[in-house]
Formats: C-alpha cells, structure tokens, sequence
C-alpha cells in the first residue's frame, strides 16, 4: 500500500536511501514490517528492534543516518531511549512515532531531542518525505535560484520565472510554490503543507489544500504543455518537470 | 444481598434498630429522671413530716418533765413508759440528758443509744430544736433525733429528746423505688415495642423504594419511584431520585444514540473501501484501475481516521482530561492565517470571505486547537452559504474575554433546529450525509474546545438573513487543569 502511494504510474522508486542505514524501533509487528519493506524500497538498508533495549543497544553500537523510534515501547519507552541516545552524544536524526491520544508527545520528544514526529496512523510518503527532511537538516541550501524544469524560483528576491516570463503570486502562494521547490522531485503530504504554511497541526476534513494547489496551477501551469505541479492521490503533491 | 436471612448483626445495622435504640434510651433517660425527682421530693416531704411529728413530741416530752419534775425522774420514767405502752409505739423513744450527756430518763428499756452516746449529746452553745440523723453500729436502721436544752428546777441544764426510728421511712422510700423500677422496665418494654412498630411504619416506602431501585438498571431505566404524595421528606426524596433517573435515562439515551451514529458513521467509508476493493479483485482490472481503487481506499481510510480523531477528542472532553497545549496566542494572526486558507475555496465559489479589520488581539490558550475551531466554523459557514454569498469573520475584546465572530448571509437555520446544533452527529438538513457535509462532529468539537478554555460558543440565526457563531473566550483561561469539563 506504502509503495502503490508514493510514486506516480511507471514512475521508479524514488531511491532516497542509496547507501544509507535506517533503524525502526517499533514493538509492531504489522507496523514494522511494513516501515522496514518501505524504507528497503526506498534503498535504505532496514534493521528493525522490537523493544527499547534492542533499539538502544542497536543504536549505540552502530551506525545509523537515521532511526524511526515509536515512543510506546515495552520494557523501556521510547522517550528514554531518546534521552539515553542524546546523552551519549548520537545526534543521529530520530523520528518519533506517537499515538493519537498522547497529544503531549509531540512537545516532550521535541525537548528531549527528536528533530520530527508523526502521528499513527500516518502514510508512508508522508514519513519519507520527514526522513528526508530530516536527513538533509544542516547540509548548504539549494542553489539558488531554484530551477525545476523551465520554472526558476529565486528565494532571495522571491521573484518567480516560467520560460522567462514573469509569474506574479501572492505571499502565500509564494510560499507554498517555493516550498513545493525546495522538495523538488520529493512528495510533499497535505498535512506538511497545512503545518509548515498555515501552521495547522490538525486535517481540516475539506479540500482545502487542493484549491490552494489548482489555484497556483493556473499561475504556473496554466498556458504551458507540460505541468510542474503534479498530485499524487491520497498522498499529496510533487513539484517537477517531466 | 435481599435473599439472605437477616442476622443479628445485620439487624443492629438498620435504621430500624437504631431508631428504636435511640427511642428506648431516650424514654428510660426520661423516666429515670422523673423517679429522680419524685423519689427527691417523696423523701423531703416525709422528712419534713417527721421532723414535725418529733418536734411536737419532743415537746410534749418536755413539758412533761417540767412539770412532773417533783416526782423525781424514776416516777417519769415510768410514767412515760406506761403511757408509751398504751400508744404500742415502739419506734418512739424519749431520753432526758444531763448537761455531761449521761442519760437520766429513757422511755424505752432497750434504748439503741444506750448507754450512752456522745453523738447525740447537743452542743453547750446550741438553742432551740436541732435535729440529727444518726444510725447507732450494728443498728439496722437510722434514726431521727429532735432534742433541745431545757433548765430545771434544780437549776441544771438537761437534754431533752425525741428518737424515732426511720424504720416506716425507709420502707416507703424503698417501695417507691421498687414502683419506679418496675415503671421503668414497663417503660422500656413498651418503647422497645412501639420503637420498632413505628420505625417499621416510616420506613416502609424507603423499603418500597429499595424494591424498586434494585430492579432499575441500565435496560430499565423507564421505572420511577411511587409517590406517597403525603409531601414528606420521604416524597420529596423520591421526587429528586426520579429527577436523577429521569436524567440518567436522557444521558444515557444520547448515549445510545451517539455509538449509534459513531457505528453507523465508521459504517459507511468502511462499506464503501470493502466494496471497492471485491470489485477490483473479482474484475480484470489493469494496473491503473487498481491504483485508482487504492488511492480511493486512500481516501476512505483517511475519512476514517479523522473521525477516529473527532471521537478520541470529543471522549477527552467527556472524561474531563484537558487536551489542550496552552502558551501564547495571536488571535488575530491565527484568524488572519484561516481566512487565508479557506480564502481559495470561497473565492472558487464567489464568496466574499474577509476579515473585519481591528486591533491585534492576543490571548492565552492552545493555538492548534483554536485553529481547528476556526476551521470548523469556517467550513460550516462555506457550506451552507450560497455561492456569491458573503462570510465575515472578526476578532474583538468584549470585557473579560475575546469575542471570535463568524457570521454569513446563508439561508439560516430554523429555530427547531439551533437548540440542537451543538450535538453530536446532528445536522439540520436531514437529507445530508457524510458524503456532502461533514461528518457531523464538527460544531459538537467547537464547544468542545470553547469549553475547554473555560469559554462559550452560541449562535444567533434568521432564517433568510444568515447565522452567526460567537465564541468568547477569556483572555486567560483558569489554570486548574480539571477544569475543562463542562
């Protein structure tokens, strides 16, 4: 289900994870295989821990670019293998899982330094596309101006180019269309849209974010053969060319 | 628990038996004091009846021997002696002392005082009658002395006397006891008896209200307590329990009803996504049919998820748990940013939806949740408002609190339907579902959130002329943190 989502037809996997290992601490099973077949998908090499023991003892001993850590664990939770990895100095990227009825979660693992969190149930695009997010965290910005095909978004001047001609957006368009340039190529979920330029932190049950993307469609797209802008149903949208 | 025999443990344990106790002691304690204070004036008055008696013999006494003092005091003696024989009263006796207390004349051969007794000699300085009360070693009795200093011829003082022995006295007191004794038991068996009677009586329709209490339970909810109607405590009682299942029955009726919706809720995208699917599995479907099948089951899956969150949010609020992460709010910016995102959509539809200009207005609560709040208000009023239509919303200081407004020229809702706007799963317009509306949940979570910022959320609608929602919050919620139920 993960992988029929997360790449448009006759698309090739989006191989993210070229030569880069990956941790899941997660207790279940039907939640952790279907990360680990995700992540393997996406190139990552998987190792996979039951408990917080395990993951611990994996994550000290090894190497890893990045670990995926639910914070409901038996035997030692999740929060304290987080506290226990920070003080011995790993700063390895860690992404928390939280269920949905620990709203407080979110706060707790960010102080205790987790660099994202995802709420069960969430989609596999969406994990991916935090994995990366996270994984790029602190590597130099984009050259800039950004191109993606015939399309150059200059973040510097905010001036927005397609073929040479002048696209005029408002702030907020703005901002979504150079945060859609900044994943270039990646998929980019609703909810990360919702958060990152609304700062939502809850679905509103409507198409909202669908309007908002048609709209900027018509400024970027509209005129021109082949379209940038590009939804992946039940997922989100991608940026790029092609 | 009814069925078992009642014990006697058991039986001190009830109403009953207590009442009955309390009653019983209070009567004995009555009683008692009542004997107390006749046995007090039995016993004065027939002290002071005696003491009238003796004096008056005691002065017979003396004026016989003042004027029999020349026939010696031998001849008194027997005098006295033959006279007190013929009265046959043997608990009198009289004595003549001299001044040094020796007896000089006794009428009785076998004088209890006899020889002599220091204690009934009188005091040298005394005058007039004094009285004693003595009760000689080994005598049985007490007895009562009335003497008093007469001067005879002889110019000596004498002592002259009048003992009577409290005998009769002491068993007349003695029968008032025993009568008081017996009063008492008699009181006591009949207080034991009229106790449990009479609390047996009042308790009856506590014992009634017991039988039937006990076959009330959540599947009979509809049974309600007899009124005696004699406008007692024990009516009024019953009026305030019946009260309580009446509300009970209600609750638990928009109890019933709401897992009935949630079920049939969850129903339909469940339905739908297993429909899906048998049909792509049993039909040659290529690749892209399959993909759209599962993107759709996307979709479904989501709707599900969503209403699993409006539910878990809803049941926090019910459990009294607060679900809100408070810090600073800019409330201003945080309608400005929701305008914005539903901008799109009521620009699509021709709506003007803007924002009345004002001060910025900043508040402490949990900015997420007002967020979904706002949300929720806004696509409510995009839904029901025609296209071209207008939807506007403010933020402003109203005294204590903030005033969020979102008001719309929409068709209104019609005032059968505004007391029940808030509930869970109600919609207005019976002929929408889930697949046009929204899940139904929405407004039901704005009072929710309001009310879990110590806030409120009302409306105000006309039909033809549009409806407003007014949520106050104040500007500082309380910060006890149980305080979020309702």
């Amino acid at each position: 289900m993960a992988a029929g989502c997360a790449y448009n037809a006759g698309e090739k996997p989006l191989e993210i994870g070229t030569g880069m290992r990956a941790l899941v601490v997660e207790d279940e099973n039907a939640v952790a295989s279907f990360i680990e077949r995700g992540l393997q998908e996406a190139a990552f090499a998987v190792d996979v821990a039951g408990d917080g023991d395990a993951g611990l003892h994996l994550a000290t001993t090894e190497y890893y670019d990045v670990i995926v850590l639910d914070l409901l664990l038996p035997q030692r939770d999740g929060f304290s293998v987080l506290r226990a990895l920070r003080e011995q100095g790993i700063a390895t990227p860690v992404i928390c899982l939280t269920a949905r009825d620990a709203l407080d979660d979110r706060v707790r693992g960010l102080n205790l330094g987790a660099d994202d969190y995802l709420v069960k149930p969430f989609s596999f695009v969406e994990l991916l596309a935090r994995i990366r997010a996270v994984m790029r965290r602190g590597q130099t910005l984009a050259d800039n101006p950004i191109s993606v095909g015939d399309l150059t978004v200059d973040v510097v001047t905010r001036a927005v180019e397609r073929s040479g001609q002048r696209i005029d957006l408002s702030a907020r368009e703005y901002a979504l269309l150079e945060y859609l340039a900044r994943h270039a190529g990646e998929v980019v979920s609703r909810t990360m849209i919702l958060e990152r330029i609304w700062d939502m932190r809850h679905d509103p049950k409507t198409n909202v974010i669908d309007v908002h993307i048609n709209r900027l469609r018509r400024k970027v797209d509209a005129g021109f053969d082949s379209p940038l802008i590009h939804t992946v149903r039940g997922c989100g949208y991608v940026l790029k060319a092609g | 628990m009814s069925s078992k025999p009642v014990n006697s443990r058991r039986f001190l344990a009830t109403i009953r038996a207590r009442l009955t106790l309390w009653w019983t002691t209070i009567t004995l304690g009555t009683c008692a004091l009542i004997c107390t204070l006749l046995y007090i004036g039995l016993s004065y008055s027939l002290s002071r009846e005696v003491d009238g008696f003796l004096e008056g013999e005691m002065q017979e006494f003396t004026t016989i021997v003042e004027e029999e003092q020349h026939l010696g005091f031998d001849e008194i003696e027997g005098g006295i002696r033959r006279e007190l024989g013929s009265r046959l009263r043997k608990d009198l006796t009289f004595r003549l002392l001299d001044a040094s207390g020796k007896l000089v004349v006794t009428s009785d051969t076998h004088d209890a005082f006899h020889p002599a007794d220091d204690a009934v000699t009188l005091p040298k300085s005394s005058s007039g009658v004094v009285f004693n009360t003595l009760q000689p070693a080994g005598a049985p009795w007490p007895y009562r002395i009335c003497s008093q200093w007469v001067t005879l011829a002889d110019k000596n003082r004498y002592q002259t006397q009048a003992v009577y022995r409290l005998d009769h006295f002491a068993s007349s007191l003695a029968g008032f006891r025993q009568l008081c004794f017996a009063a008492m038991a008699v009181a006591a068996g009949l207080s034991v008896v009229c106790g449990l009677v009479l609390a047996g009586r009042s308790l009856q329709p506590v014992r009634r209200m017991t039988d039937t209490a006990r076959r009330i339970g959540a599947e009979n909810l509809t049974a309600r307590l007899a009124h005696s109607g004699t406008g007692d405590e024990l009516d009024a009682l019953a009026g305030v329990l019946n009260d309580m299942l009446a509300r009970l029955e209600r609750q638990f009726g928009e109890i019933q009803r709401f897992t009935a919706d949630a079920a049939h809720e969850l129903r339909t995208p469940i339905a739908a996504l297993r429909g899906n699917m048998e049909i792509a599995l049993n039909q040659q479907a290529d690749v892209e049919e399959l993909r759209l099948v599962i993107e759709e089951s996307i979709d479904q899956f989501d709707k599900l998820s969503r209403i699993a969150d409006d539910l878990l949010l809803l049941a926090r609020a019910d459990a009294g748990r607060s679900f809100l992460q408070t810090g600073p709010v800019n409330l201003t910016e945080t309608a400005r940013d929701m305008v914005d995102l539903y901008g799109a959509i009521a620009n699509e539809r021709d709506i003007e939806l803007s924002l009345a200009d004002g001060k910025p207005v900043e508040m402490f609560g949990d900015d997420t949740r007002i967020r979904q709040l706002l949300s929720n208000l806004l696509d409510n009023a995009l839904r029901y408002t025609p296209n071209g239509g207008r939807v506007m919303v403010s933020v402003a200081p109203a005294d204590e609190n903030v005033e969020l407004r979102v008001s719309d020229n929409g068709p209104g809702i019609a005032p059968e339907h505004i007391a029940r706007i808030f509930d869970r799963f109600y919609r207005a317009d019976a002929a929408r579902t889930s697949a046009t509306g929204g899940s139904g949940l929405g407004l039901a979570i704005c009072r929710s959130i309001a009310q879990a910022h110590n806030g409120t959320i009302g409306i105000a609608s006309q039909v033809g002329a549009g409806t407003e929602f007014v949520v106050s919050l104040p500007f500082r919620m309380e910060t006890s943190p149980d305080s979020t139920a309702h």
